[in-house]
């Protein structure tokens, strides 16, 4: 049994089996494509129409009135297959070209989601496996796989009928390897076809059918709507791609020639000349390493940018030229790059291992007056601007210093000095003593490094200046160095804290407990206890009420203890009563215990005596009883 | 002429097998003002185009044959010799 429909062709009314009728469309849809574009292409397939409608014409008679799949068979074989109507001396229209060359389609037979990835390795002949492993691992990358995936499904069509299917694989669209596909897929479609009757058995009124027809279309619009917004988001998208991945061109252009202040690191600046070749040098020790990190580098860089451009032409222009291969290239170098940075950076965590500090006394004439004035230059020195990721700053050096040993044209890294006061408790002078630290791969190799920085201090008067930064050579490396100066004040002289030496002092200890940026502009006296500020009434009245907060919290302490003790006692004595009942509670059921077993004991006597004087009696009785009879005998 | 019998000639003197060759080269001709056509009905089927050559057509093939038997003349004469 099979279903039949009936068509009109050429004028005339035909039943055909439903198989049938479907080879015949597809038939004349495939000639209908060979002839796109041809302005008579309606002629031709109405004169080949009426052609089908007269040979089927002799196909049916009064026994047989429907046409089966096999007379289509004949009809094509009498016409011929749709490359037969190619006429030689005609030109090919460039349209026939492309519908029988390759294009890119989903492919529903083979497919995961929705056959992007096998429609595309079915274009190019790979194995979908690969392509599908890439989309996986791009979902890393904040899931810019799964958004790529979702554009393409929805920019390729997916391949509907068996012409479109050759056409995804690139194999000629001709009538028998139409029909090969076909009968691949066949055993598959009868299956599904047999299922869907039998779930339709009903089969459906043509009311129903209309309004499944209408919800298709209402589908199929809101589909393309959704088509023509997302192109236009992808279009924005590929904008988006294309300028990020020029402005990471052009900063890494940038980059790379160096301007001021480009890095900042732990507070402390580049200064000079902080192009990446400077900054690579400074840091690693071997050129082994600075090739690995700077290959490494580039690549992890790099890659993504080039990626970004890439997609993001690619996107804007439908260029569908760049091969596949290309992507996984990349991601492979990418990869490469990361393993490059991550061994540069464990090769030289090895050289960080040792933290080291020394201290030493800096050979200086200090002021023998009874007050030391801090600052970091003199007045009028020559300020130096800079800029840095954090802003401007600016450098104060002295007029005429210079880093011993150290042409300034030379330094690559300059880093922050810090300034702190301790007690002098062995003489009445005042002592200054350095405290550099650094990291390396021996302790020796440590404070070889820490000697690397150099430092500037001076005495001018009754003023000790310090240069606010130790600088770094070209040729050393940066090894974490870091510098302090301490200054040891004796008991009964002082220090004045010029402004600007707010940008060393750190942590000043102090009595009144001051923070360092209050202490600035101020003389401060060491006391038995420590620093005190001289002449601040505002710091004294802190002082004073620091004072009597501390007897408060005594007083408030020693009451709590007496409160505790108190409390103590009470406890005590309840206890001492508490027992003191228990006692008494035993006492008297002692006495109650005793007063019993006298009376059990009392009772037991009683009950003897009453047995003896019932015995007696009756003695007795027994006798008056004999003597009775006696005298009555 | 009605396009069956063309294949059926060509057929017989096998210069083509499928009929779907002509129709393309019918509309192409006839687009060319060699050749026109009429409807004819017809008893046990559609109607059927029957194609017939134009003037222009007529003085065509005599050039065209003029040109084939000129052709044909110097190949055989070529062989002969």
């Amino acid at each position: 049994m099979n279903k039949t429909v009936s068509v009109n062709i050429g004028g005339r009314v035909f039943n055909i089996e439903e198989s049938a009728f479907d080879k015949l469309n597809r038939y004349l849809q495939t000639i209908r494509s060979y002839f796109e574009g041809n302005e008579s292409v309606d002629e031709i397939i109405s004169d080949i129409e009426l052609r089908v409608a007269e040979l089927f014409m002799e196909r049916i008679n009064d026994q047989k009135q429907v046409i089966t799949f096999s007379d289509v068979d004949d009809v094509i074989t009498v016409l011929g297959k749709p490359e037969d109507y190619i006429d030689d001396d005609e030109e090919v229209h460039s349209s026939t070209k492309r519908k029988t060359g390759k294009r890119v389609f989903r492919d529903p037979d083979n497919k995961v989601l929705f056959g992007v990835c096998g429609g595309i390795s079915a274009y190019f002949g790979w194995d979908p496996i690969v392509l599908r492993a890439l989309f996986a691992l791009f979902t890393i990358f904040y899931g810019s796989g799964i958004i790529i995936y979702i554009v393409l499904a929805i920019i390729i069509p997916k391949a509907k009928t068996t012409a479109e299917k050759l056409q995804m694989r690139g194999e000629p669209v001709t009538v028998d390897n139409i029909s090969k596909k076909v009968s691949e897929s066949f055993d598959n479609v009868q299956e599904d076809i047999k299922e869907f009757g039998e779930r339709n058995k009903g089969t459906m009124n043509s009311a129903g059918d209309r309004i499944g027809s209408f919800i298709s279309d209402l589908f199929s619009i809101l589909g393309k709507a959704i088509r023509v917004i997302l192109l236009v988001f992808v279009k924005i998208l590929g904008l988006a791609l294309l300028m990020a991945g020029l402005a990471g061109l052009v900063a890494a252009i940038a980059a790379s020639f160096g301007w001021h202040g480009f890095m900042a690191m732990h507070g402390s600046d580049f200064i000079g000349d902080p192009s990446i070749a400077n900054i690579l040098d400074s840091t690693f020790s071997s050129t082994l390493q600075r090739t690995l990190f700077y290959m490494g580098g580039v690549l992890v860089y790099f890659i993504p940018v080039v990626a970004f451009i890439l997609l993001g032409i690619r996107l804007l222009f439908d260029y569908k030229k760049i091969p596949g291969l290309v992507g996984v290239v990349l991601l492979i170098l990418w990869f490469a790059g990361v393993g490059f940075l991550t061994a540069a950076g464990f090769n030289s965590a090895r050289e960080f291992r040792i933290e080291t500090s020394f201290t030493e006394d800096v050979p200086l004439e200090l002021p023998t007056s009874d007050t030391l004035y801090l600052d970091i230059a003199q007045e009028g020195s020559t300020i130096y601007e800079f800029r840095n990721g954090f802003g401007n700053n600016e450098i104060y050096f002295p007029d005429g210093v210079t880093f011993p040993g150290i042409d300034s044209t030379n330094i690559i890294y300059m880093g922050d000095v810090e300034f702190t006061v301790k007690m002098n408790r062995r003489d009445s002078l005042y002592r200054l003593s350095v405290t550099r630290e650094a990291n390396g791969f021996s302790q020796k190799d440590a404070v070889m490094h820490a000697r690397e920085a150099k430092t500037v201090a001076s005495v001018e008067g009754d003023s000790l200046l310090i240069f606010p930064y130790f600088a770094l050579e070209k040729g050393a490396l940066l090894r974490n160095q870091d510098v302090s100066y301490e200054l040891s004040i004796p008991v009964g002289k002082s220090i004045h804290f010029n402004p600007r030496s707010e940008s060393i002092i750190y942590d000043v200890p102090n009595i009144t407990n001051t923070h360092d940026r209050n202490m600035i502009g101020k003389t401060w006296y060491m006391t038995a206890k420590g620093l005190r500020c001289k002449n601040c009434p505002d710091i004294d009245r802190r002082l004073e009420e620091m004072e009597l907060e501390e007897m408060l919290k005594e007083e408030l302490e020693r009451l709590e203890e007496n409160r505790e003790m108190m409390i103590e006692e009470i406890e005590e004595d309840l206890e001492r009563l508490r027992d003191a009942m228990e006692d008494a509670k035993d006492d008297e059921l002692r006495e109650m215990r005793g007063v019993v077993r006298e009376l059990e004991n009392e009772q037991r006597r009683l009950q003897r005596e009453l047995e003896r004087e019932k015995r007696n009696l009756q003695r007795q009785i027994e006798r008056e009883f004999k003597e009775f009879e006696e005298t009555f005998q | 002429m009605y396009p069956s019998d063309i294949i059926h000639a060509l057929k017989e003197s096998k210069l083509i097998v499928v009929e779907g060759t002509l129709y393309p080269l019918l509309t192409r001709l006839k687009n060319a003002g060699i050749l026109d056509y009429r409807w004819e009905e017809s008893k046990s089927g559609p109607p059927r185009k029957y194609y017939k050559l134009t003037q222009l057509g007529e003085q065509f093939l005599t050039e065209l044959r003029q040109t084939w038997e000129e052709l044909t003349n110097a190949v055989n004469r070529t062989i002969k010799e």
